[in-house]
């Protein structure tokens, strides 16, 4: 029986091995990155630690009293004045991510939790691959962002009733402080569907139905949650997924410079590798998504996504007040809960989210 | 005495050995292509940095799927599993992404009604399903991986069987 049950599980999943050179490799880069080395050269050089930490801190006290013994105290005053002048100078854009670092993650750092860019096709097409880097590592030049965002799908058959659903989004985005408010607004064929507003900071988010008048927090503190957190809501601007559109694509787009919403953009035309033709509209300076459109593989008539940005302002400081959600009055939900019980039988009732203990 | 730290002969013929059986299982378990690369990777890490604490009494086989096992259940109660793959619902609804979890994990073919119908349980049954039935684990080692009772294993299983029966008619599986 279980052979059986094997073959038929391999089967439907596909013969071909999954388990590839690539994993092996990512697996390689991983054990390499959590710098694993050091673990076994300290267990095979048990003396080795202790012994370089005594010789780098004789080291450094010899050096310390070197430098000392070597500048007069009034020049050793000015060498501490030349230091705090050159940190001053190099501060504005970098230092305030930098600052972030000591509140949790970098940007960079939490782009490491996104799947890897990937570089195929980076050498035969130098230029287009740039903007998809520039796509891809758009946080990098975001200090804050807000605005408004409007997207659908195509009419479809939901629970057997003929839907179209269409949403809303208006967000705001502070990197250097790592926190995100946003607003989601679901309309099915006109009619609201669903409301939600989000909250992320200092490692807790919190998240409320206003309609329903339910809320629920959750605390986490890994690099992995705290960027799902601060891309929630924003990402098909700020962190697309599209990018895959464009990776490993490069013969099947073509780009032209122009402008929107007052800024310089790359106008992007192809299709996908599934050969839906799409259309994507990606700010010069930030990599940021501005419009997407992508229509059916059949019928390229037929508009099958769409997400358009209506307002926006990178960089320009939001203020602190608008970091806040206040859920008095509501009532506290688990998390799995307030995921899996939509009273309004609202677009989330698909989700059917549970989690391992639960029926 | 000290275990010494696996060297990287060992660690290759453990990939080799078990890479893709584990790879298929997580596959199943989580049901998502994407997160099934990262975890992956992260179970071997795991290999990597704990082989010496890896005890001879137990097979090396049950040792790495224990780590699979913990690995995915850490990703299930993450905030990333309970509420993104909500908010993914999006994507599935439009049918150019792949519609359900399933088929993110199921090449087209006509014969996977079984396989789908597995894939479909909740994961407290697809996990004893896949774990007896997919991966050949005895009950006794399937209530060990999953720090089970073994009785509570036998009922989920019964469960499973019956939920599956219900589906897909006269076929089911067999005890």
């Amino acid at each position: 029986m279980s052979r059986k049950i094997r073959n038929r599980i391999d089967k439907a999943i596909g013969e071909q091995r999954i388990f590839t050179e690539q994993d092996k490799k990512a697996i390689y880069s991983k054990v390499q990155k959590e710098g694993v080395h050091q673990m076994k050269f300290r267990r095979k050089n048990k003396w080795a630690i202790p012994l370089s930490y005594g010789l780098t801190a004789a080291l450094l006290f010899v050096l310390m009293w070197a430098g000392i013994h070597k500048n007069p105290p009034e020049e050793n005053a000015s060498s501490v004045h030349k230091t705090s002048r050159v940190q001053k100078t190099s501060s504005g854009i970098g230092q305030t991510h930098h600052q972030s670092l000591t509140q949790g993650a970098s940007p960079q750092q939490l782009l490491d939790e996104k799947p890897k860019l990937n570089t195929k096709g980076a050498k035969q097409y130098p230029k287009k691959f740039q903007i998809v880097k520039m796509m891809y590592y758009s946080w990098n030049h975001i200090h804050n962002i807000q605005g408004q965002i409007v997207y659908g799908y195509p009419p479809m058959t939901y629970k057997g009733e003929p839907s179209h659903f269409t949403g809303k989004t208006t967000f705001y985005l502070d990197l250097d402080h790592q926190r995100n408010w946003a607003k989601q607004l679901v309309t099915n064929k006109g009619k609201l569907d669903y409301l939600e507003k989000v909250f992320y900071q200092n490692h807790k988010i919190i998240m409320e139905r206003p309609k329903q008048k339910v809320f629920t927090e959750l605390h986490f503190q890994d690099d992995f949650n705290v960027y799902q957190a601060l891309k929630f809501d924003n990402s098909n601007v700020t962190n697309s997924q599209w990018v895959r559109f464009l990776e490993d694509n490069y013969k099947n787009w073509s780009y032209k410079e122009g402008t929107k919403l007052g800024m310089p953009v790359y106008e992007i035309k192809g299709t996908t590798k599934s050969e839906a033709p799409f259309k994507m509209t990606i700010a010069k300076k930030t990599g940021i998504v501005l419009d997407f459109k992508e229509y059916d593989n059949k019928n390229p008539n037929v508009l099958d996504e769409y997400m358009t940005v209506k307002q926006i302002k990178i960089n320009q400081g939001i203020p602190a007040s608008q970091f806040k959600l206040n859920v008095s009055g509501d009532k506290k939900q688990s998390f799995v809960d307030y995921n899996s019980r939509i009273g309004s039988g609202g677009l989330l009732d698909r989700g059917k989210i549970c989690g391992p203990n639960c029926e | 005495m000290e275990k010494e730290a696996i060297n990287e002969q060992t660690f290759e013929s453990i990939m080799n050995e078990y890479g893709e059986e584990l790879k298929r299982f997580i596959l199943t378990y989580v049901k998502d292509p994407t997160v099934t690369d990262d975890l992956i990777q992260d179970v071997f890490l795991k290999v990597y940095l704990k082989f010496d604490r890896f005890e001879d009494r137990s097979a090396p086989r049950t040792w790495l799927y224990r780590i699979a096992i913990n690995r995915c259940k850490d990703y299930f109660r993450s905030w990333h599993y309970q509420k993104v793959k909500v908010m993914q619902t999006f994507d599935l609804l439009q049918g150019k992404w792949e519609r359900t979890p399933e088929d993110r994990v199921l090449k087209k073919s006509k014969d996977n009604e079984l396989a789908r119908e597995i894939l479909s349980l909740s994961p407290k049954y697809r996990e004893v399903i896949l774990l007896y039935y997919y991966r050949d684990f005895n009950v006794e080692e399937t209530a060990s991986l999953l720090g089970l009772k073994r009785s509570t294993v036998r009922t989920r299983m019964q469960r499973a069987r019956a939920q599956l029966r219900e589906k897909l008619g006269g076929e089911y599986l067999e005890p």
